[in-house]
């Protein structure tokens, strides 16, 4: 087994990817559509955090931790030394990883709120050197003004977005609609 | 997969995780209780665990037929929900290999991916709404449309349905299903989540927590937004279903027998009626 030392990790990789269990993927450099995994970011290395406690507040089933531990394995087989999985506290381990001066990088989901909150806290502290910055993906409709109560006013403005170009004639859509009702 | 553990001293240790047993490790128990057995089981085979394998089948997925047979709990989905939830692929990759796929396809076009993407759509615009406000998932959106308060609801599962002991044999299927795939269908959730809420009166909160804490696929918006549209709490009316309509969607691998789910043999007029005897229907 090779032996890693926390600290040499983090002085290689001052720019983390920072994972999250709504963002297991680290490949950067795919094809045209890489842009969509990961916009613009910048990492040396990749990290995970297993805050145990933190996923059965979230209701994870063991078979949903299960599967997220088998992509982890995967990322780290294609990764090496460049992929680190740090077990523990969120806030404890961000205390860590900051005091050693790594920033990282990861995705800004309603799921995460909880870290970004953790993460401001940390920063305004001088003693540390490293931080976080949030990427909000670019949600999928670009929807201005109030959410509708209804999905299909939503969809409406959805439609005229995707299929701008290609919109389905009337008949296709009546024959597409008519289908059961429950969704 | 080398780990690092903080311990309480502040010292670090080292492990290295390797199948079940380094997994164990990670859930801090050395038990080897069947659940944890069942985890590594072949129920779980089919779902992808890289972008790669999200992407093939995205690739070979065939939306004509998903269009026209996705609302049959043997239909043709696309079992992508895991992917899409865990950040293999983004949905705006999705909408991008389907446009690349169509483009100069003889077997397919744009539109016939109309009905997917909508659905995909479903789950952007309840991504929206939690986006817009983190505390929407866990409350009523709206006032009931039922005839009943929320205090009507009880916020403890009954243990029948825990066990899935239901009187009703469909649900009960469903019931194992969740609990020993940690997947249904959509119409599947919906047909369990209208039982709990409506024949049940279980809160909507206590049956979309039970829910999701078994979904591989779970996402708190889509499930909780959901639970609250079969509800009404976010939507104009509760969502109830029929023996009929169950015969016709869930015809193939569940029992739909009027014997065994006599519950649901009514009219939709009759279970209107039994179930929300306060609302007035003139």
């Amino acid at each position: 087994m090779q032996t890693i030392s926390f600290e040499n990790w983090c002085q290689a990789h001052p720019r983390v990817l920072w994972l999250q269990a709504d963002s297991l993927c680290a490949e950067l450099a795919t094809s045209g559509q890489s842009q969509l995994v990961w916009p613009n970011a910048q990492y040396d290395g990749v990290l995970f955090i297993w805050d145990l406690a933190r996923f059965e507040q979230k209701q994870f089933a063991p078979k949903r931790l299960y599967l997220i531990y088998q992509t982890l394995q995967v990322i780290s087989e294609q990764l090496g030394d460049d992929f680190l999985l740090l077990q523990g506290d969120s806030k404890q381990l961000l205390q860590q990883l900051f005091a050693k001066g790594v920033f990282l990088v990861s995705k800004r989901t309603p799921a995460n709120e909880d870290l970004v909150d953790i993460g401001l806290q940390l920063m305004q502290s001088p003693v540390f050197n490293g931080g976080v910055s949030w990427l909000k993906p670019t949600p999928l409709v670009e929807y201005s003004g109030k959410l509708p109560n209804g999905f299909f006013k939503y969809w409406k403005v959805a439609e005229s977005q995707l299929f701008a170009e290609m919109s389905p004639t009337k008949s296709q859509k009546t024959r597409l609609q008519r289908a059961h009702k429950a969704r | 997969m080398l780990s690092i553990c903080f311990e309480a001293t502040g010292q670090s240790q080292v492990q290295d995780l390797q199948g079940l047993d380094g997994f164990r490790c990670l859930l801090q128990t050395q038990k080897s209780d069947p659940e944890l057995q069942d985890v590594a089981g072949d129920h779980y085979a089919h779902v992808p665990r890289t972008r790669a394998a999200a992407l093939q089948i995205l690739q070979a997925l065939d939306v004509k037929a998903y269009a026209k047979d996705r609302n049959f709990l043997d239909g043709s989905v696309s079992r992508l929900s895991t992917a899409i939830e865990h950040g293999l692929m983004t949905p705006q990759e999705v909408v991008a290999v389907l446009q690349q796929r169509f483009q100069n396809s003889e077997q397919a076009q744009w539109t016939d991916a109309y009905r997917f993407i909508q659905q995909l759509c479903w789950r952007e615009f309840f991504q929206e709404r939690w986006r817009r406000d983190v505390n929407a998932p866990f409350k009523n959106l709206q006032d009931y449309k039922t005839g009943w308060q929320d205090s009507d609801y009880q916020k403890t599962l009954p243990v029948d349905i825990v066990h899935a002991k239901t009187e009703s044999a469909l649900i009960n299927q469903l019931i194992m299903q969740l609990q020993t795939e940690g997947y249904l269908h959509n119409h599947g959730r919906l047909y369990l989540a209208s039982y709990l809420v409506h024949w049940r009166r279980v809160h909507w909160l206590t049956g979309a927590n039970w829910m999701f804490g078994y979904l591989l696929d779970g996402n708190l918006a889509s499930n909780h937004f959901s639970w609250q549209w079969v509800a009404s709490t976010a939507a104009p009316k509760p969502y109830i279903f029929n023996l009929e309509n169950a015969q016709q969607f869930a015809a193939t691998g569940f029992d739909t027998s009027a014997q065994n789910n006599a519950v649901f043999d009514a009219s939709y007029e009759q279970l209107q009626t039994k179930l929300f005897p306060n609302v007035d229907v003139r």
